[in-house]
């Protein structure tokens, strides 16, 4: 080792000598273009700084500094506060008014004004990134990834109701919602998994956050963005005009988090008590179909029959994860294939083979050489091992989540009246304004 | 209240409506426009590069001039106008986009909905039932396709990565008849050796006396012609563009021309010294394809009919005057010399396909050209830098060993006889290494090491026991190539940048105004003869049997030689070149000032023309690098060489 | 108000009297659960936040980019939070700068066909023989390098780029950084937010 840093340093010396040697001799043509290049050799200052006559004065580099850290606090602070006020105007107030008015404030604070980042959602790549390397979290970073799960213990998704910018985006919109069939909205329920999974799964190995990358709101915050984002953009706003918060339920990762933490909250969004006149206003506007009928009706169906299809789905509990294991394993390939330092390999050795014609950037960045390629090609590996690992995980969980979602629609459970899911609920309040005996009176 | 709910209601459509139209305008607007910047991309768009490069080469048109600010002030115009409304347009679009979704948001509330129809029968289990065997369904379809999926992906995409290419059986040219043509820089070996020796001395240029044909080249470069079978193979470089000429042995017709376009448009062009130019490397031949590399590094295989075999970017060299290294063919594999300042490589490139068979790592920057001999047992590539003077194993890249005592910036080659390697640079050193004799450790002793008159561009000769070289100002040095005594010394008018090449026992030197000097590679100094080909000369001849072909600055030349045995020397005399305007030649070029024209005057003068046509003498190729005449010299040098290695100390400073 | 939810609670208890037992089993698990998640997250916030080490933003190091342009392009800001800026301290104060000058063009002066800037950003003013300073527009400067690559081939490296932190989004991951060919682009503490290039 210390015998190759001398062989660099004599390297380097003979290189001065060498453009001291072009200067003195002025071998071929030394004209200034020449000059130059020799002396790029060197690398630092070319060209010394002047002396001026004139009394010129050399301006200082002003660069200024960044987003002073106090504002970061103040964001959290409003993020606490901007939850407060939700959890008071939905479970105390009852008020959908109420929570409009947050929902247009937070838009345009967490929204317009913060430009979107450092969201909620794309915060769990953040505290995932920090679990698995070095990656540096900050105070507000982690806040605003726990804060809104520690209302969630305590009060239901109060953050998606009335901070959340992306839902309230989606809530504003929702003028004509019209109900998704059952039966698809428990296939496209599954997709938040998958999502979360993938997302974890590439902060993790250091693949970038795809959460981020795909947030289809944020080119609306930030009131710029590449033309095909923001077509993307206005299309899902304005599928949110007849499918309510589309976003929310068929993508959102985060969603997935608050709804285990929402399974364990003290205080709950109540509909019904024993005035109601089962009017089913509540049901059909609920934007994320997370009311749930009363179970007074008729069963039409023998009770063994009801038994033996939850035998079988209980049954393929274990198939299900299996399976998943399995599927996980076999498609490790493609997605890893999406890792950056994977693809970053295909680049560089598609280079090296000659066949792209051209030398990409990427080649020419890293500056690459066998030694470079060595050390890609080895992440490159250990990248697609650790998605051998991780899909099999995902396979499994997912196998779980699939598994539970048939059992747990296979099974009955009790319900005089309306209840809100809390797993679902996004207490967006729509449903109290509703009910035609009025805000307050649906639970007296 | 009933009344005010109606008139809110109005209002909030009359609100919600224009604004969805306003929406719908701006939003296509917008289109309309990023449609417009993506296609046109006022700054970064085509004419101006265009607009720029007809600039720059008429700088005296000022219509081009005004045409150009003109056109720089509306695109700049263009930019920052569609900037603006893209900025105020997108504003505008989502400010008429929440209008609209508000003003109807709240209308929605104004009336409550009317609760369904009392009697619908909402059967909620069958409903949730069946929602439960449907997801189970989603489930099974989901592995199964990322199952298949998967496996696909895994019995498809290795292949597909890197695709194999198949080529049918070929027969490889043996490497022994290369020398019967000149199939690289400085002919077979690149030693600067010709096989024939009945290379032809008198000329002139000017008067077209002896000279077969001339040929202007289509693109100024400084690499050398390459000949195999009835074509020459050269090439030529600017700026804007590289390509590779063939032209006709026989009546010097250009057969084709190949335009070198292997990075791409968005290539950055180096910038390179005019006396190095774009096209610097000579070209190689293995019979079967030409390869030909450029100072952008582009490196490209062409078929004898210039057809496309495979093509590589190695990268822009980092190289101060720009990449001149030439190529080298050996066993149907390419060796190309890439010395940059740091990431420098010697790339073994399997001719036929153009996969890389092995690389090597270089230390620093260099402009010499490689060699390849056969030291005793075993054949050696040869490279200089600018520290080093390193042998590899042509099969394998295995540094066989290196000698740290090169300087300064190296431009000459190799000389390689009798077993002696033998290497000067200007302002570094001359010296011989025993290349046939390793040490024990497998580095073979350098013999001796001198200073004095070195050499700047052309690299030295080797033959038999003596060394020549030739400086850039007009020196032309004979050592004795086993101690490096110095026999004798002669000053020509003019600068050497061509190699010298032995023909016979004859050394053939082009000097910088284009004189051809021919004298004796014997002991003592013997001129034989001098013959001026009218233009300035840069480039190495190529020698053949009985011609040489010569790249002027501005023309190609077949040289057959004035028959003064038979009809006398009435083409000579009568050649009259007082007035003879080098600078008209050197335009296309644009190269070196010649300060004197005069120069070129008295073209020819004999000296001695016996022997000059011998008969072709193919006995003489056993002086390529053959076993036994390396070995018997070595011994020689051995024994006188113990004493003399430490004659001058060089110690890195000077 | 406090009748009304008193009256709740009672109504839950009429209504699940007959299985107050596993009512209350469930609220000590979801109680337990509650306290879990809330020690996760407590140990978490104690292992992985760095107290000191403040906001984290994202900057371009000038000894690693190769100004291969695509800062101006990939910015999810219409006109790029990259742009260029100068180290006065550092510069040459040439006459032939690199990054002013399109070098083929051969003259020296400011006339629009022989700058290099798209945009016209990179202004010259005369200071005395042969001595002349050069100021980025920073409104006009596009991030597209140019000039940054040039001032580095031919002069001192005085103009290099910068995400200017007044115009960046700060994006939880930035697009520029994942499209970075040489990936010169890292987060780094918004206490030391610039990277200078020497």
């Amino acid at each position: 080792m210390g015998a190759m840093m001398r062989k660099k340093t004599i390297t380097n010396s003979r290189r001065q000598q060498i453009a001291s040697a072009t200067l003195r001799a002025g071998k071929f043509a030394a004209c200034l273009i020449i000059l130059l290049f020799a002396a790029a050799a060197l690398g630092s200052d070319r060209f010394p700084r002047p002396e001026f006559q004139t009394g010129y004065e050399i301006p200082p580099n002003e660069l200024g500094v960044a987003r002073a850290a106090f504002l970061f606090y103040i964001d959290a602070a409003v993020l606490f506060a901007a939850l407060c006020a939700a959890s008071y105007l939905v479970l105390k107030k009852r008020s959908r008014k109420g929570v409009l008015a947050l929902m247009l404030f937070s838009a345009v604070y967490f929204g317009f004004y913060k430009k979107g980042c450092v969201c909620s959602l794309g915060s769990i790549q953040n505290i995932t990134a920090a679990v698995f390397s070095n990656y540096q979290v900050s105070i507000t970073v982690f806040l605003i990834f726990a804060l809104p799960l520690v209302f969630a213990l305590f009060f239901g998704r109060v953050f998606c109701s009335g901070v959340c910018p992306l839902g309230a985006l989606q809530d504003i919109a929702a003028v004509r919602a019209k109900k998704v069939p059952a039966r698809l909205s428990a296939v496209l329920g599954f997709i938040p998994h998958i999502y979360l999974g993938l997302a974890i799964l590439f902060a993790a190995t250091g693949g970038g956050f795809i959460i981020c990358r795909f947030d289809p709101f944020v080119g609306i915050f930030r009131l710029s963005a590449p033309f095909g984002m923001m077509l993307v953009s206005v299309g899902i706003l304005l599928l949110g005009i007849f499918i309510a918060r589309p976003y929310c339920r068929y993508l959102c990762p985060y969603g997935v988090i608050l709804g285990w933490m929402s399974a364990f909250s003290k205080y709950r969004v109540k509909i019904c008590s024993a005035t109601c006149a089962g009017c089913r206003l509540c049901e059909n506007s609920c934007p994320a179909d997370a009311i749930l009928p009363p179970t007074t009706d008729p069963v039409n169906e023998e009770r063994s029959r009801s038994l033996l299809r939850l035998k079988t789905y209980i049954a393929l509990l274990p198939v299900w994860i299996i399976a998943g294991a399995a599927a996980g394993w076999f498609s490790a390939d493609i997605v890893s294939s999406f890792h950056p330092d994977v693809k970053l390999l295909r680049v560089v050795e598609l280079d090296q083979a000659g066949a792209a014609g051209a030398r990409s950037l990427e080649s020419e960045g890293l500056r690459i050489d066998a030694e470079v390629i060595t050390v890609l090609r080895a992440r490159s590996d250990a990248a697609k091992k650790s998605f051998k690992l991780g899909m099999v995980i995902l396979g499994v969980y997912l196998g779980i989540v699939a598994g539970a979602r048939s059992i747990r629609r296979s099974t009955f459970k009790k319900r005089a009246c309306y209840e809100a899911d809390p797993v679902t609920c996004v207490s967006c309040g729509r449903c109290y304004g509703y009910c035609p005996k009025g805000t307050n009176s649906a639970i007296q | 209240m009933r009344f005010n709910k109606k008139t809110l209601d109005q209002i909030l459509k009359g609100v919600q409506w224009p604004s969805a139209a306003a929406c719908l305008t701006i939003g296509i607007l917008l289109a309309a426009t990023i449609v417009q910047t993506k296609i046109h991309a006022p700054i970064t768009g085509s004419d101006f590069s265009t607009i720029h490069q007809l600039i720059d080469r008429n700088p005296a048109e000022q219509d081009l001039r005004d045409e150009i600010r003109a056109l720089d002030m509306l695109a700049r115009k263009a930019y920052f106008t569609s900037m603006h409304q893209l900025r105020t347009g997108t504003l505008l679009f989502f400010i008429a986009l929440a209008m609209f979704l508000i003003s109807w948001n709240i209308r929605t509330t104004l009336y409550p909905p009317l609760p369904p129809e009392p009697g619908e029968k909402r059967a909620w289990w069958t409903a949730q039932t069946r929602s439960a065997k449907t997801a189970a369904m989603a489930t099974a379809v989901i592995i199964a396709v990322s199952i298949t999926g998967g496996v696909i992906h895994k019995f498809s995409s290795a292949p597909a990565a890197i695709p194999e290419v198949v080529l049918e059986e070929e027969e490889i040219i043996d490497t022994e008849q290369f020398i019967f043509w000149w199939m690289n820089f400085r002919g077979p070996g690149g030693i600067g050796v010709a096989t024939y020796t009945n290379a032809p001395m008198l000329f002139d240029g000017e008067a077209m006396a002896g000279i077969r044909w001339k040929t202007k080249t289509p693109l100024e470069g400084f690499s050398s012609p390459v000949v195999y079978e009835n074509r020459i193979y050269l090439t030529g470089g600017s700026a804007d563009s590289r390509q590779v000429f063939s032209f006709d042995v026989e009546d010097g017709r250009l057969l084709w021309t190949y335009d070198v376009r292997v990075a791409g448009d968005d290539l950055e062009v180096p910038k390179v010294d005019r006396e190095t130019g774009y096209a610097a490397p000579s070209v190689a031949c293995d019979g079967r394809r030409v390869y030909a590399i450029f100072a952008t590094g582009e490196l490209v295989a062409l078929t004898l009919d210039g057809e496309h075999v495979w093509s590589k970017f190695l990268g822009v060299p980092d190289n101060h005057y720009g990449h001149s290294s030439s190529l080298m063919v050996h066993d149907g594999i390419l060796f190309v010399q890439f010395d940059q300042y740091d990431t420098g490589k010697l790339f073994a490139i399997n001719g036929r396909t153009g996969n890389v068979v092995w690389e090597a790592p270089r230390e620093i920057l260099s402009w010499a050209s490689p060699i390849i001999v056969n030291t005793g047992s075993r054949y050696e590539l040869i490279l200089l830098d600018n520290d080093f003077v390193t042998s590899y194993d042509p099969a394998t890249g295995t540094k066989l060993w290196s000698h740290d005592c090169m300087h300064g910036e190296v431009g000459p080659s190799p000389a390689f006889a009798s077993g002696l390697v033998s290497v000067a640079n200007e302002y570094a050193i001359a010296g011989s290494i025993d290349a046939a004799n390793p040490g024990e450790d497998g580095v073979p002793p350098m013999l001796w090491r001198m200073r004095g008159d070195l050499p700047n561009t052309a690299s030295p000769l080797s033959v038999d026991s003596l060394l020549f070289l030739a400086t850039a100002t007009g020196t032309v040095i004979c050592h004795n190539n086993r101690d490096g005594t110095i026999l004798w010394k002669h000053d020509f008018d003019r600068g050497f940048y061509s190699s010298p090449i032995a023909v016979g026992n004859n050394v053939f030197l082009f000097d910088r105004n284009g004189v051809m000097h021919v004298f004796e590679a014997s002991a003592e100094f013997n001129l034989i003869a001098s013959s001026a080909i009218g233009e300035p000369v840069t480039t190495t001849p190529a020698v053949l049997d009985g011609y040489i072909i010569i790249r002027g600055d501005s023309y190609l030349y077949r040289i057959d030689g004035i028959d003064i045995s038979g009809t006398g020397d009435t083409d000579v005399s009568e050649a009259d070149t007082d007035n003879v305007d080098v600078t008209d030649t050197n335009s296309a070029g644009g190269v070196n000032n010649i300060s004197n024209a005069g120069n070129v005057n008295n073209t020819s003068s004999v000296n001695n023309t016996s022997g000059t046509r011998n008969a072709r003498n193919v006995a003489n190729v056993s002086n390529v690098n053959t076993v036994n005449n390396a070995r018997t010299v070595s011994d020689e040098s051995n024994e006188s060489g113990e004493s003399n290695e430490a004659h001058w100390d060089y110690e890195g400073d000077y | 108000m406090k009748k009304q939810s008193g009256q709740s609670e009672e109504d839950k208890k009429t209504d699940d009297t007959a299985e107050s037992a596993p009512v209350n089993r469930r609220d000590f698990m979801k109680t337990a659960c509650r306290a879990l998640a809330l020690a996760v997250m407590a140990v978490g916030f104690r292992r992985l936040v760095n107290l000191d080490g403040g906001e984290m933003v994202w900057q371009i190091d000038p000894k690693k980019c190769i100004h291969c342009g695509r800062c101006a392009t990939d910015c999810v800001r219409d006109q790029s939070a990259v742009r260029c800026v100068r180290a006065f301290d550092v510069c040459g104060y040439c006459k032939l700068c690199g990054g002013y000058h399109r070098i083929s063009s051969g003259r020296l002066d400011t006339a629009a066909e022989n700058q290099l800037c798209p945009t016209g950003a990179l202004v010259r003013t005369y200071i005395e023989e042969p001595f002349y300073e050069y100021r980025v527009i920073e409104e006009l400067c596009n991030g597209c390098g140019l000039c940054a690559k040039g001032c580095t081939a031919f002069g001192n490296g005085s103009l290099y780029l910068q995400i200017r932190h007044h115009l960046c989004a700060g994006c939880n991951e930035c697009r520029i950084a994942v499209n970075c060919p040489a990936q010169a682009i890292s987060q780094i503490s918004s206490r030391n937010p610039y990277v200078s290039p020497m």
